[in-house]
């Protein structure tokens, strides 16, 4: 068998070399095993360099330092993995691929240990009040479940929610200036999540949240392919307001976020049962999910395609995400089906609201009724899910980022709705070629 | 028939959906049309913010319009309270629109002279809608010169939100200056009385050396010379040697061009005036009627904060390791602006 080398296994020979030179370059070549790192990996470690210069500086920012000196040496750490990757980026002699890798790994590792330095940071000493309703109304639903109370049935005051730190912007408002009868408006495992974490003692649950984060950014790290592994985690940590400040600001959507990781993660590995497991998880825990179906529905079908009882297999998956989401939401539908449907919907008939299309109407730019909001949110919703039809097999990674974008298109469009869509995007797009391989009854895909 | 492609079917796909939305807009009307504009802001509550807004309302519809009035000047808008009568089409009506949260105040702007007679706020609009719908008329932005109160909140009536930190609560208009470490807790909290302070102190010569709760505020020497500080409770004053504080409580006058000196005045059984090494000048005094009065011009000058405008003026409560008392609590009812 001829052992098939990879182009940058190649070792440039100089230009006319005379027999001692040659000589030595082939005892380098034999010695590290290995050719010098594409220019793509070595500005990814630049760049992760300067995250993680960014990363050490704000940590002192943030820290309060004189009252948290525990913190000094841990940015000191922060600031010399940062000099190192900028360092690591600027050699240019060859070096073995298990090198290549291991650097990889520490810059890797010093990366998640910024985000979770500074989201601790922004989260224990910068901003120790919960930044949205949402989040108060999941404490609450947490606390009356541990007690053995329906949180579905439950109507919070808006002082109650004022006493669990939300501040006064943060409670939603109806148009005719009340405030909304505050309930859960998500599916169950919203709250279901927080649960052991609570009754564990972590009474404030951005820090679950973190953990769910930082779970979320482990699993995109571990399944990428190591040469886009520090592009993978750039492309999602270089947003700040989505690794740290939403956490610290009180938005919970990495809880939806790491199951949808891991359905990725189960189809690369040809698990489709666990996959379709994940999809039920993350619809039973957050609404946003939801969209994912029908563009998962054609991403399935363009791959299942050329395999054996594409239509049954489909039918399979979904039925099984259909199950898993019902289980944790059946106990409270069977309790009060009403209170239930009444808050997931809820969403739909609150105000104009957020970063999206919708700001035009905010501030009198455009005037629309409501059912022209309605509107121009379905159309949006049928030209993407179209264009996505007809350019699916061009473009299939579109799949897992068109629902961020229908999103901005609804009368409630928070940044949170369209930006938790990056690390799926990314894990998507990092494993097309994987996914498809993994397409079950595929010959050649 | 030709077959379309790829491009040409979305293109038609887009075209449908355009139509179908004009004609939903089309069929849904927009009848109300308002304009709104800011004629003035004040400060009733002397919070250091805008709290009431006297507007201008035209509706230039042709359906009456039950206002719902909103101040917004960064990703979110405070709902503010105004009158609820209807404007009926082509009046133009005079509002006075107010909130008593100073969350929902616009805050001020930075870069104005902490001793500035007058302060600004941030720009802000106010949004208008008609009750139960969805479309908004906004005003131009605008930006509040108010008078600077001389002294915000001085009867702790308005506290922050509650929130996670090992240091109780923050009244409005202040910082909580708390520094204890756990295992000491050094909290500040609204008390019936106004404001209490609680200082729960870990001994040992491992333990930090002193734990102190606190609230602080900068405070213009002009604009008032003196202070009053009503106290509601306060702790024994306690000493190590006859000089050295180890259970202390009351006013703390420093000043950030004197970095380093500071005027301690605490409550205490007679009048003794000292100053310690580190550059700390001690008054103890007996307070009348609960009540101690601080010379902010004179405490200036004593800490040698030249002509600094501004001190700030610390309410404090701290606990050395080696005192006997490890518990305390000081409690204050009032902070007043005296003006000579």
């Amino acid at each position: 068998m001829i052992p098939v080398l990879e182009p940058e296994a190649v070792l440039e020979v100089p230009f006319e070399p005379s027999p001692h030179t040659r000589d030595r370059a082939f005892k380098v070549v034999g010695k590290l095993d290995g050719a010098p790192a594409p220019i793509e990996e070595r500005l990814g470690r630049a760049a992760a360099g300067a995250l993680l210069i960014w990363g050490a500086y704000t940590l002192q920012a943030s820290a309060q330092l004189p009252t948290h000196t525990y913190l000094v040496p841990l940015s000191l750490g922060l600031y010399a993995c940062g000099f190192f990757a900028l360092i690591s980026a600027a050699v240019s002699s060859p070096l073995s691929a298990f090198r290549r890798q291991a650097i990889t790994w520490v810059i890797t590792t010093a990366i998640l240990g910024s985000v979770a330095l500074n989201a601790y940071a922004s989260i224990a000493i910068q901003n120790p009040r919960y930044g949205t309703d949402g989040i108060a109304l999941g404490q609450m639903a947490v606390e009356h479940v541990l007690a053995g109370i329906n949180p579905y049935t439950i109507t919070v005051d808006a002082s109650e929610l004022r006493a669990l730190g939300v501040p006064l912007n943060s409670l939603t408002q109806t148009t005719s200036g009340e405030f909304i009868p505050n309930s859960l408006s998500y599916p169950a495992l919203s709250f279901l999540d927080f649960v052991p974490f609570f009754a564990a003692g972590l009474h404030d649950l951005r820090w679950t949240v973190l953990l769910f984060e930082l779970a979320s950014l482990i699993v995109v790290v571990a399944a990428v392919p190591w040469k886009v592994r520090l592009w993978a985690l750039i492309a999602i940590v270089a947003d700040i307001n989505l690794s740290i400040y939403f956490v610290s600001g009180s938005v919970v959507d990495w809880i939806w976020v790491l199951p949808l990781l891991l359905m990725l993660v189960s189809i690369k590995r040809g698990k489709w049962t666990t996959a379709a497991v994940f999809l039920g998880i993350a619809a039973a825990t957050k609404q946003q999910s939801w969209f994912l179906i029908p563009f998962l529905a054609v991403w399935l079908y363009t791959y299942l395609s050329g395999s054996v009882q594409p239509i049954k297999r489909m039918v399979k998956f979904f039925s099984i995400a259909f199950g898993v989401f019902l289980l944790p939401n059946i106990p409270f539908l069977l309790l009060n089906g009403h209170a239930w449907y009444a808050s997931v919907v809820a969403p739909l008939f609150q105000p104009p609201d957020g970063q999206g299309l919708s700001t035009l109407g905010q501030f009198s730019m455009i005037r629309m009724s409501e059912a022209t909001y309605s509107a121009i949110f379905a159309g949006a919703a049928v030209i993407l899910f179209a264009g996505y039809v007809l350019y699916r097999k061009s473009a299939p990674s579109a799949a897992w980022i068109l629902p961020a974008v229908v999103l901005w298109f609804s009368h409630r469009s928070f940044q949170s709705y369209f930006v938790y869509w990056t690390p799926i995007f990314v894990l998507g797009l990092a494993l097309e070629q994987e996914l498809r391989r993994r397409i079950p009854g595929r010959l050649n895909a | 028939m030709p077959r379309l492609s790829r491009f040409g079917a979305l293109l038609a796909i887009i075209c449908a959906v355009v139509v179908a939305v004009a004609a939903v807009a089309r069929a849904t009307p927009i009848r109300t049309d308002m304009a709104v504009s800011i004629l003035r802001a004040t400060d009733a509550q002397g919070l250091g913010r805008p709290n009431v807004l006297e507007l201008s309302v035209t509706n230039r519809g042709t359906v009456a319009v039950q206002p719902v009035f909103a101040v917004q000047w960064d990703h979110y808008p405070f709902v503010w309270n105004g009158p609820s009568a209807a404007v009926a089409p082509n009046e133009t009506r005079r509002v006075v629109i107010t909130t008593d949260n100073y969350e929902a105040m616009p805050p001020l702007a930075s870069g104005t002279a902490p001793d500035a007679p007058s302060v600004r706020s941030v720009p802000f609009v106010v949004r208008v809608n008609n009750a139960g719908d969805v479309q908004y008329w906004a005003s131009a932005p605008w930006t509040a010169q108010i008078d600077r109160p001389a002294i915000v909140n001085g009867h702790f009536d308005q506290w922050l939100p509650p929130d996670f930190s090992d240091h109780g609560r923050t009244p409005v208009g202040w910082d909580n200056y708390s520094s204890g470490q756990l295992p000491d807790l050094t909290l500040v909290k609204p008390d019936l009385a106004g404001l209490a302070l609680e200082v729960s102190k870990s001994a040992g010569p491992q333990s930090n050396e002193w734990g102190e709760a606190a609230v602080a505020r900068e405070i213009s020497v002009d604009a008032c010379p003196a202070l009053r500080v009503q106290f509601a409770n306060w702790p024994d004053y306690l000493t190590s040697d006859g000089v050295l504080p180890v259970l202390m409580g009351g006013v703390q006058v420093f000043a950030d061009d004197a970095p380093g000196r500071s005027l301690l005045e605490v409550p205490s059984q007679g009048t003794l005036r000292y100053v310690i090494g580190n550059g700390m000048y001690i008054w103890e005094q007996p307070p009348i009627d609960g009540s101690l009065v601080v010379d902010l011009a004179q405490a200036r000058t004593l800490i040698a904060a030249g002509q600094s405008p501004t001190v700030r003026v610390k309410l404090f409560l701290a606990i050395h390791r080696s005192s006997p008392t490890l518990r305390a609590r000081m409690a204050v009812r009032a902070v007043d602006c005296l003006a000579s």
